[in-house]
């Protein structure tokens, strides 16, 4: 299934938006949490600035996210990680509402009471969870619910490496499988759970192959490609439409900034992140595109101006929306009855 | 006089102006030390780092405390040969 | 008299684990990022240098599994430490820590010893959101068959690690994120103590009055000591004069401190850091409640607690839902006001 010249700028231009995304989150979340201006004794304070708390950025990982997206429809679901960014980007949910939630605004998506970890946006059927392993349950839902109602919407869930040794894991896969449901398992193995790498952890050295447990097709990218991520997802989206169950893919990536930005990362080999941006799937499909005559560099370069200004306007909103009034933190523990 | 300072190639990737932490000294003002022996552990955002003596020698003067910080290229301690 | 050195809440923590690994040698450790990270929280910092990996295990995400291994390892004559990173994950694993671990002693009528100390972190107040940033110790102690140990500061941390690994039953060990001391999390100073170089002890089930007073009794726990201590301060230069009283462990639980404070001062204020509803506060108010025919009270009971809703991510509205030093202080002064008999105007 080879991708359009339409899907392949699509994704591209998606690229480019969430890795300017990512990379100008990494330098607001800093503001105001070094020293000289904070706490007497610390050396980095979490709880401050604009954007406080902790802060899990996606950059190297945008294939999995557009390549997978590149496939569904509004009204298909995606339930995303810890890591929501570029899996929020290019599922379509606004920027602007987006990065309010994250600055802990009231006009962010959950009124800044979710936060980074926690954005819901049901219009785009989008959610995440900071909890390794809870999104494969709740797709199974959204699969379920397609069936219930004579759909053929499909549900993705993205998990990491790690999320592949947690419970909700196997018990998704069995439960979708038997059930038949609807429902596309994307791994992203970025090879680091925190601090443990993959193989310190996992008993196979593909998730992918923990398919066949389950009786399920399992189906391994090796490369931290676009295209290649896009070519591994479409027939399993088509799978399920057709009601012939659940799939599980497995796509290698790579994390270029820490588990949580501040992370020391003193388990890391110290030249991995250099070599790993050598191969950096944004540059890869910019050159394939203008190989291929499908973009100019012109074109390119309106791709990129267009992009940075949606991420620029979407910080300038954040920043200048109000916070909640305080008492508010009482209400929407439940809806009205 | 050598000045002990946290090594600029540590500073690389830091935002210029942030500072970094003194988190505790390993030796104290007038004890001898060998050369590549650690003296003090300090923090640059969330990374912990040791400084060692550059050279044998004595310290003759701590210039930031443990619980201060510091930036770039400042002198922590005074060391003579 | 021993020497003594001031250490963050992390490494007295890291200490007493060190100290009886060392004397132990069925003591080990397992956790996720516990090895080369040494905790997310610095609780095992420095340990697998020391011990190896056989003895600090870095596991998978396998929450389940491995507090089950604890279990089954402590049954067959190890001493496991095992760190559940946030008390909030604790829903993944709980079926193995409620119904096995805390429940297997009591039906196998006392013929078992389960020497688990279950290390945790709690504890919001730097924008962590509902996930990460709940104390949920109520939730552990409301449930029988685990003790449940919650230090303020570096020296009770190490005493009481100390005593929670030579303990055959299971230990739920329970440290406050904002007292640990670490360089990117501001905390209370107070919590960075002496700490003695040798080994000891601190007995479960004795608070600490760690401020005496006669006006108003304070009853709280972990970093909410600190904030009542300031509060206490404050409070000290308008004329009402607070004792503090640090419980330590709510499981066992030193009711007599609570009612030997209580009967003194007759005006009780509880601060906690977890929810309002059916936890620490109404448990202490009710026990109050219960010994009313030896102790009087002046005024109502108060209570200062986290209102039952998701803990929120933006900072005006955490800072509204955890009390505050400034919180302590207001309910302390109208508590000192009130009459038994009169409404007080909240």
């Amino acid at each position: 299934m080879q991708p359009t010249k339409e899907k392949l700028l699509w994704m591209y231009e998606k690229m480019v938006e969430i890795r300017d995304y990512e990379e100008t989150m990494a330098n607001v979340y800093m503001e105001g949490k070094l020293p000289p201006n904070i706490q007497k004794g610390l050396a980095f304070d979490i709880g401050s600035g604009p954007v406080p708390g902790e802060m899990h950025l996606a950059a190297g990982q945008e294939p999995v996210a557009v390549g997978t997206c590149a496939h569904l429809g509004k009204e298909d679901t995606v339930v995303g990680t810890h890591r929501p960014h570029h899996f929020a980007i290019a599922k379509g949910v606004p920027l602007d509402t987006m990065t309010a939630e994250m600055f802990g605004k009231a006009a962010g998506l959950g009124k800044g009471k979710g936060g980074h970890m926690h954005l819901f946006d049901p219009e785009h059927k989008f959610s995440c969870s900071g909890i390794i392993g809870a999104s494969l349950p709740p797709a199974c839902g959204a699969g379920l619910a397609a069936k219930k109602m004579g759909k053929n919407w499909v549900a993705v869930a993205f998990f990491g490496e790690g999320a592949a040794n947690q419970g909700s894991f196997h018990e998704s896969l069995n439960l979708a499988a038997l059930w038949h449901l609807p429902v596309i398992f994307i791994c992203e193995d970025n090879k680091w759970a925190i601090s443990v790498p993959k193989s310190e952890a996992t008993s196979v050295a593909w998730v992918a192959d923990r398919a066949s447990a389950y009786g399920i097709p399992g189906i391994k990218v090796a490369h931290n490609d676009a295209t290649e991520v896009y070519q591994a997802v479409g027939p399993a989206v088509e799978r399920a439409r057709r009601g012939e169950g659940p799939t599980l893919i497995e796509v290698k990536t790579d994390r270029y900034l820490g588990h949580f930005q501040g992370d020391p990362e003193v388990y890391r080999p110290k030249d991995e992140v250099a070599e790993l941006r050598k191969a950096d799937p944004i540059g890869k499909l910019a050159g394939d595109l203008k190989g291929r005559s499908m973009m100019t560099d012109d074109e390119e370069k309106a791709i990129v101006t267009r992009a940075k200004k949606r991420v620029a306007d979407a910080f300038d909103f954040a920043r200048k929306s109000a916070y909640p009034a305080a008492r508010d933190a009482l209400n929407d523990v439940f809806v009205a009855a | 006089m050598i000045e002990i300072t946290l090594p600029d190639d540590v500073w690389q990737d830091v935002e210029p102006g942030t500072e970094a932490l003194v988190e505790k000294w390993l030796v104290g003002e007038g004890d001898t030390v060998r050369a590549g022996q650690p003296i003090a552990e300090v923090v640059i955002v969330k990374a912990h780092q040791e400084i060692v003596a550059p050279a044998d020698g004595r310290i003759e003067k701590i210039q930031v405390k443990a619980d201060e910080t510091f930036g770039k290229g400042r002198p922590l301690a005074l060391l003579s040969e | 008299m021993t020497a003594t050195r001031k250490l963050t809440m992390a490494q007295a923590i890291a200490e007493g684990i060190a100290q009886e690994m060392e004397r132990d040698p069925k003591v080990f450790v397992m956790g996720e990022d516990i090895g080369k990270y040494g905790g997310i929280f610095g609780a095992t910092g420095g340990l697998l240098d020391k011990f190896g990996k056989d003895r600090i295990m870095d596991t998978p995400i396998s929450e389940t599994a491995f507090i089950g291994a604890a279990t089954g390892a402590a049954a067959a004559g190890m001493r496991p430490i095992v760190e559940l990173m946030f008390v909030d994950f604790f829903g993944v694993c709980m079926d193995q820590i409620y119904n096995h671990l805390a429940k297997n002693i009591y039906m196998a009528g006392g013929n078992i010893k389960l020497p688990v100390v279950l290390t945790t972190a709690i504890g919001g107040g730097y924008n962590d959101a509902a996930q990460h940033s709940q104390c949920l110790y109520a939730t552990f102690a409301h449930m029988p068959g685990i003790k449940v140990v919650v230090p303020s500061n570096a020296y009770d941390a190490k005493g009481l690690m100390i005593q929670a690994i030579r303990d055959d039953n299971p230990v739920m060990f329970m440290y406050h994120k904002g007292i640990m001391g670490l360089p990117w999390m501001a905390y209370f100073e107070g919590s960075s103590n002496d700490v003695p170089q040798e080994s000891y002890t601190i007995p479960f089930g004795q608070a600490k009055v760690v401020r005496e007073g006669r006006d108003v009794t304070i009853v709280t726990l972990s970093q909410m000591v600190h904030k009542a201590l300031l509060a206490a301060d404050e409070l000290a230069r308008q004329g009402v004069n607070a004792e503090v009283i640090d419980l330590r462990t709510l499981v066992p639980l030193d009711r007599n401190a609570v009612l030997k404070s209580v009967a003194k001062t007759g005006r009780l204020l509880i601060a906690d850091e977890d929810y309002l509803g059916f936890g620490m506060t109404g448990e202490i108010s009710a026990i109050v409640a219960e010994n009313l025919d030896s102790l009087s009270l002046k005024a109502p009971v108060r209570r200062l607690a986290v209102p039952n809703v998701p803990i929120p991510y933006s900072r005006p509205l955490e800072q509204f839902v955890i009390p505050q030093v400034k919180g302590i202080v207001e309910a302390a002064q109208q508590l000192a006001k009130a009459r038994v008999g009169e409404r007080m105007v909240a």
